[in-house]
């Protein structure tokens, strides 16, 4: 009964603590924030302090003073920095619960099902102490699996692939639950870090990592095109060789060679899924196909590439980048019949 | 996000190159999306196979969605999937076409409905059920004490008295248990016959007026009788020799009947009422079943040679008459008291407790509770107006009360101080005798 009661006095959010972007959606509201999961650390006469969050802070990164550091406090899907990760959650969610409620909201946070008992219980924590009532923990593919409208409690087989900022899950869902699932940790931050290394090496110009993910978003591609170059983009760094900022001009194709190795991983980590998949299940995914959701999922060809190596038809889901915080919302509201896919660890 | 292009779609295996500057579905007026589709394939010569090959779509779903038969494909995800991946390779602006597609192919927007699977319980009785046996249940107990409550109904009620058959076979309690039952009242039933005998002799009395004075002064021992009657005691003595004249039978008779009746004298009706009254009548009562003791006895010897004459004699009937006073007394000797209390006998108990010194009486109806040394109970219960419980001679016993003020307790037959006023509740009264008699009782 009190439960309810502070349902409807509390702002129940959904949180996609993603290592790109962070999600949050609120019940009855929807997705009201949507931001980088950055935070602009200020040392000010010794004491740290948070300077800005989110877009403001994702602005300073690379670009700060001695005393001002640009963090981000989740690596490869899991909190790196514990402190840091708190005090952004704290930020998101007062900026999103409205301070009239006095209940102190309950929470929903996708945690990559890779993740070991520590990472978890550090995110589940840092939740608490942001101001959490309670904090269930859902695990992000079938997170995903919902939110791209996928009939996860059905007794046939789905396959979703999310290519997220820090690391890609794979999984086969079926009557609810996670029949395999495989976590690897390259995603979209790999892809550019893969682009910087590419550039410094062939061309001895150091580009910074809003360039690489600017790069890859505009022409990246997971495949090489049939023909010629492909499109073509002016880019701006330092140059290594004599020091001095340079601008040159690279193209679709070399870009696609720079993401060679993390999209190979990507299908790597799919066909392993696949082989471990029950006949029966992979016999349902033949006909209907993997479903791919996730930023990295907008990368170009990779719908086309992981057909081609698999040989399943891929669909790309309606809204790869806020699926997962979808399926989180989707959960919330539904928490009764969904409650079975949420996991605490009280 | 940059727009996804798919000029790579229709490398190799085409070899077309797509028009990405035109769209061929904004601007037309076409109902269905499955026909564009067809449409632009058929425009850029390519076969059904040759697409489902490439895109790793099954035939008979592109089939249903260029027919527009949209129930066939796999679930609403997946279709609008395969739509976006076929009006991509044919290079139409995919997500204007899953746009239309979606407009058009209802019931796309409506999220699937997940529902888990559930356990089956298993068959046992369904909590509604229990619930409301249980209220059931618990109505019936309540209205069956009600009701007992109401009536005054205890369980001790309930059960029958032993029928008189039984009791009869109960050798040794029974002669004990009428002995205290009389006890109490054992000064009632002597006053009680006086009445009688008096009226009763007063016919023979009429008959034999100086007999019955005569022989007054000799069992009279009050100093009054006889200071009142000095001449008729002086006369006396001639009068045993008309009295000796007559039959034996007036001679016992004389013997006995004189105690009470003669006491009056002259007031003979006076006399007999007064010692009805409670407050003097011990005194004359003592004497009195003396005499009835000697007329048993006078009965039991002189009837052995005089019987015959006594029945021929017309004053013998006061001998048969003293015969039944003697014997009547002792068994109605309850019924003044409940002559008080007509609609309800008066209970006394406890009354195996023969040794009792002490003997609670409630005046009015009081509750009282009994506990032994060791915290034994020995009694609880409403003791109506009339009641009595006798205490066990015991020690450590301890009296629990709601009505104080209407409890009347006798030590020794004597009344000792109240424990207290009228509707106060005591606990852990002692009912040792010696602290009842001091006022103690309540004191701890």
């Amino acid at each position: 009964m009190f439960s309810r009661l502070f349902g409807m006095l509390s702002a129940d959010m959904a949180i996609d603590l993603g290592t790109a972007n962070t999600l949050v959606y609120v019940k009855g509201r929807g997705i009201v924030l949507n931001e980088p999961s950055v935070v602009a650390i200020a040392e000010i006469r010794g004491r740290k302090q948070v300077l800005a969050v989110g877009d403001e802070a994702k602005m300073m990164v690379g670009r700060t003073p001695g005393n001002i550091e640009a963090i981000r406090p989740l690596r490869d899907g899991v909190i790196a920095d514990f402190e840091i990760a708190e005090e952004m959650i704290k930020h998101f969610i007062r900026q999103v619960h409205n301070r009239r409620s006095f209940a102190s909201p309950q929470i929903i946070i996708c945690v990559p099902s890779g993740s070991t008992a520590v990472e978890r219980r550090a995110i589940q924590e840092s939740a608490e102490s942001a101001g959490a009532r309670r904090v269930f923990l859902i695990e992000e593919p079938m997170a995903a699996a919902i939110g791209a409208g996928l009939p996860v409690t059905e007794a046939t087989g789905s396959m979703v692939v999310d290519v997220g900022g820090g690391t890609t899950e794979v999984a086969v869902l079926s009557l609810g639950g996670i029949v395999y699932s495989r976590s690897v940790r390259v995603g979209g931050d790999k892809m550019d870090e893969a682009i910087i290394a590419y550039i410094r090496r062939n061309h001895n110009l150091l580009v910074g990592e809003g360039s690489a993910e600017r790069i890859k978003n505009e022409i990246g591609s997971a495949c090489p095109p049939p023909d010629g170059e492909g499109r073509v983009m002016e880019i701006k760094g330092r140059d290594l060789m004599n020091g001095v900022p340079k601008e040159l001009i690279i193209s679709e194709r070399q870009i696609a060679e720079a993401l060679a190795e993390p999209v190979s991983a990507i299908i790597e980590a799919v066909k392993v899924a696949l082989e471990h998949t029950a006949p029966e299940l992979a016999a349902d995914i033949v006909d209907k196909g993997i479903m791919l959701t996730g930023g990295a999922a907008l990368l170009g060809n990779l719908d086309y590439v992981l057909r081609h190596a698999t040989g399943l038809p891929v669909s790309i889901a309606d809204e790869p980048l806020s699926c997962v915080v979808l399926g989180t919302g989707r959960t919330l509201e539904e928490m009764k019949t969904l409650k079975n896919v949420l996991t605490t660890s009280y | 996000m940059a727009q996804r292009q798919r000029p790579s779609m229709d490398r190799s295996d085409h070899g077309h190159e797509p028009d990405d500057g035109q769209d061929p579905i904004r601007g037309r007026d076409s109902p269905s999306i499955g026909s564009e589709l067809r449409d632009a394939r058929l425009k850029l010569g390519q076969e059904l196979a040759d697409v489902a090959s490439v895109l790793r779509i099954r035939r008979v779903f592109l089939e249903a969605i260029e027919e527009d038969h949209f129930d066939q494909l796999p679930g609403a995800p997946y279709a609008v999937g395969f739509v976006r991946a076929y009006a991509g390779h044919l290079g139409l602006d995919a997500d204007e076409v899953v746009r239309c597609f979606k407009e058009q192919a209802s019931g796309l927007e409506r999220p699937a409905d997940l529902a888990f699977p559930e356990v089956i319980t298993e068959s046992r009785i369904p909590r509604g059920a229990i619930l409301l046996i249980s209220v059931v249940l618990v109505v019936v107990a309540y209205g069956g004490w009600y009701y007992l409550s109401a009536k005054n109904i205890t369980i001790s009620d309930i059960i029958p008295a032993v029928p008189e058959k039984l009791a009869s076979l109960i050798s040794g309690k029974e002669p004990d248990a009428p002995a205290p039952d009389a006890a109490p009242t054992a000064e009632a039933p002597v006053p009680e016959p006086a009445p009688e005998p008096a009226t009763a002799p007063a016919a023979p009395e009429v008959g034999a007026g100086e007999q019955e004075t005569a022989s007054a002064p000799v069992t009279e021992e009050k100093p009054k009788a006889t200071a009142k009657t000095p001449e008729p005691a002086a006369t006396s003595p001639p009068s045993p020799e008309p009295a000796a004249t007559r039959p034996p039978p007036p001679e016992t008779a004389s013997t006995g009947t004189p105690g009470p009746s003669s006491r009056g004298g002259a007031d003979a009706m006076s006399g007999a009422t007064a010692p009805a009254d409670e407050g003097g009548g011990e005194a004359p009562a003592l004497p009195a079943p003396e005499p009835f003791a000697s007329t048993l006895e006078a009965l039991a010897i002189a009837p052995a040679s005089q019987t015959r004459p006594a029945a021929a004699v017309p004053t013998a009937p006061p001998a048969p008459t003293k015969l039944q006073f003697t014997g009547v007394p002792e068994i109605p000797g309850v019924p003044p008291r409940s002559a008080a209390l007509p609609e309800r006998q008066p209970r006394v108990y406890g009354e195996g407790n023969s040794d009792s010194r002490v003997i609670l009486r409630a005046t009015r109806d009081s509750w009282i509770q009994v506990h032994g040394a060791d915290n034994v109970l020995l009694l609880t219960r409403i003791l109506r107006a009339g009641d009595s419980y006798r205490v066990p001679n015991r020690n450590g016993l301890t009296l629990m009360t709601g009505n104080a003020g209407a409890l009347e307790i006798l030590v020794d037959g004597q009344p000792v101080p109240p424990i207290g006023p009228f509707g106060a509740v005591r606990r852990d009264v002692s009912l040792d005798p010696d602290r009842l008699k001091t006022g103690l009782a309540t004191a701890n």
